[in-house]
């Protein structure tokens, strides 16, 4: 009896305990309420020292939802959470959320639900005084900001507001910030996008109306993982235009029949060609030429343009698609080298099936050592 | 999908659609009407407003979301009765049996409880990457319903939620999507909401 116990029960016993852990992994993260808790008092906290123009002593701040889930475009063991509050006053109501990457902040919103709220009253009539103030009020809110965050960068993006006159939409360059006020009828939104190279290495910013308040700081998700542009925008035209001599894809035309589209035509006034960014690994962005190559005619499946993706400092090409309208082009239809974040559907489950499989083989392996360590123990007693 | 219409009208208080796929348009010999393709993505697999129309006879679908070209156009709204056919005209109309929302439900949402999204002229394809930072339409779209379903915003907090994400920038009115940006052969197209931008999803 012992050792058929030994022998089959017990490892039988580990691997039903191993394997599902390796299911329940997942749920265990998501209902950490470590990890709840500490979202909910970094929101308080943003909301208490940042925010500082909301007046708490008059209101009364109710948790609303909090929200988890391994972030499907970010990458392995990437987490975003979103913690939402009501903010209630005996004649209206406010709703706090903010969004974290990683236990960062980087989304908030802070707004009057169905307008009845009233946060800023200088956007009923925007004068010239009204403008002032509403500057002042985003001169303290990056401040703020910047001595939460404990981020020396952003000294600059809340000088900036004293050095511009942003009572007009402008755009300013300082140092390697470019900064953008604009101003709409009954808004105004600041950005600061921090260059090198030509190259975006994050952006804050942030929208105001007499509603509320949007922040964005997608610093706090994305890091720049190289500044390196050794291909000029003549050369990546040049580049993509070689590329699409080759170029074909397949459009279906109907339930059974597929023909390939190929032999472009492109009409050199509708070129374009653009410095962004994209991520070469989960969170690392790095720069590329987005060039875009408008056809002479519509080809099949609605498709107008054929896009290029070139890396800015090695000249390869990374993605070739076309641009369609309407439905979709064939499965087939593109030749992306790399994995853009939204086939919908597709990279979440991948991302979860990676992250299963991992835990899954490592379940297995340490299955297999542990079976081995039994028998390996049992023969030592034998000798 | 007619079928699937009339089964939720009759069966729940509340119903949402949403469809991703090819559109046209054809005349009755009195007005233009629009239709969408079922799965074979061809004209002959259409699908007409003024059939759903005779589908959704009590009213309940109040969150209606077609990625399809054309479906809010200036031409389709606000939609109503058409007396040469005897149907409904304009998608928005045939789904929702409302007319008087506010055609700039995000900005200027309305209180009817009712909303429609549709693009006024080409919609882009799912696969088509936005630019920055690897996303495609496919992203927003899902991002968006991460909004309503996950977040518990409303539409208008959803698009904000959905444009963060995939473009970078803080609200949906910033996005080319709302703002307008060049569609097929370089006509502006854009993602118009109809109706109440406050509508958000009913939660148990």
């Amino acid at each position: 009896m012992n050792k058929i116990f030994k022998k089959f029960v017990l490892p039988l016993v580990i691997l039903t305990l191993i394997v599902s852990l390796a299911f329940t992994a997942p749920v265990f993260a998501a209902d950490d309420e470590e990890l709840k808790e500490a979202a909910k008092a970094s929101a308080l906290s943003f909301l208490r020292d940042v925010l500082v123009f909301i007046d708490l002593e008059k209101y009364n701040v109710t948790f609303y939802h909090y929200s988890f889930d391994y972030a499907w475009d970010w990458g392995e063991n990437t987490f975003e959470q979103g913690v939402h509050y009501y903010i209630k006053s005996p004649t209206h109501q406010l709703r706090f959320s903010i969004h974290f990457c990683n236990q960062t902040p980087y989304y908030v919103i802070l707004n009057g639900e169905y307008q009845k709220a009233v946060l800023f009253p200088e956007f009923d009539s925007l004068t010239q005084s009204n403008r002032l103030k509403i500057i002042q009020l985003a001169k303290t809110l990056v401040d703020r900001y910047q001595k939460w965050k404990g981020d020396l960068s952003l000294k600059a993006a809340a000088d900036i507001l004293s050095m511009v006159n942003a009572t007009e939409t402008t755009t300013k360059t300082v140092g390697s910030l470019n900064f953008t006020a604009d101003w709409k009828e009954d808004s105004v939104s600041f950005s600061w996008v921090w260059q090198v190279n030509g190259v975006s290495a994050g952006r804050l910013g942030f929208t105001l109306d007499r509603s509320g308040l949007w922040f964005s700081d997608n610093r706090a998700i994305y890091k720049l993982g190289s500044t390196d542009v050794k291909v000029s925008k003549e050369e990546a035209i040049a580049i993509a235009l070689k590329r699409v001599e080759t170029f074909s894809y397949k459009a279906r035309i109907d339930l059974n029949t597929s023909v390939e589209v190929k032999d472009f035509v492109v009409v050199k006034d509708k070129i374009t060609a653009e410095l962004l960014t994209w991520p070469k690994e989960p969170l690392v962005l790095y720069p590329y030429w987005s060039v875009k190559l408008g056809l002479d005619k519509v080809y099949p499946a609605f498709v107008d343009a054929i896009h290029v993706g070139i890396w800015a400092d090695t000249g390869e090409v990374f993605f070739c698609e076309p641009i369609g309208w309407g439905g979709p082009v064939s499965a087939h239809g593109s030749s992306t080298e790399t994995q853009p974040k939204g086939d919908v559907g597709d990279g979440e489950a991948t991302a979860r099936q990676t992250w299963q499989t991992s835990v899954i083989v490592v379940a297995a392996v340490v299955v297999t050592a542990t079976v081995l360590g039994v028998a390996v123990l049992k023969r030592k007693r034998r000798q | 999908m007619g079928y699937l219409a009339y089964y939720c009208e009759t069966n729940y208080n509340f119903a949402m659609v949403f469809y991703k796929g090819h559109s046209s348009t054809y005349n009755c010999g009195t007005r233009t009407h629009s239709f969408i393709m079922d799965y074979t993505g061809q004209p002959a697999g259409n699908i007409q407003g003024a059939y759903i129309w005779t589908k959704t006879i009590n009213n309940r679908h109040d969150f209606v979301f077609l990625w399809s070209c054309g479906m809010a156009s200036a031409s389709m709204f606000p939609g109503g009765y058409c007396n040469g056919c005897g149907g409904g005209w304009g998608m928005c109309y045939s789904w929702l049996k409302i007319t008087g929302l506010s055609s700039d439900g995000y900005k200027s949402p309305d209180s009817s409880g009712h909303v429609f999204l549709g693009f006024n002229w080409s919609s882009p394809n799912f696969k088509t990457l936005i630019g920055n930072s690897g996303y495609n339409y496919g992203a927003f779209a899902l991002f968006f319903y991460q909004g309503l379903l996950r977040e518990k915003y409303s539409v208008k907090g959803s698009l904000d939620f959905a444009t963060q994400r995939t473009f970078g920038v803080q609200k949906f009115e910033d996005c080319p999507l709302y703002k307008g940006m060049p569609g097929l052969q370089g006509v502006i197209t854009a993602l118009k909401v109809f109706g109440d931008g406050y509508r958000g999803l009913p939660m148990r």
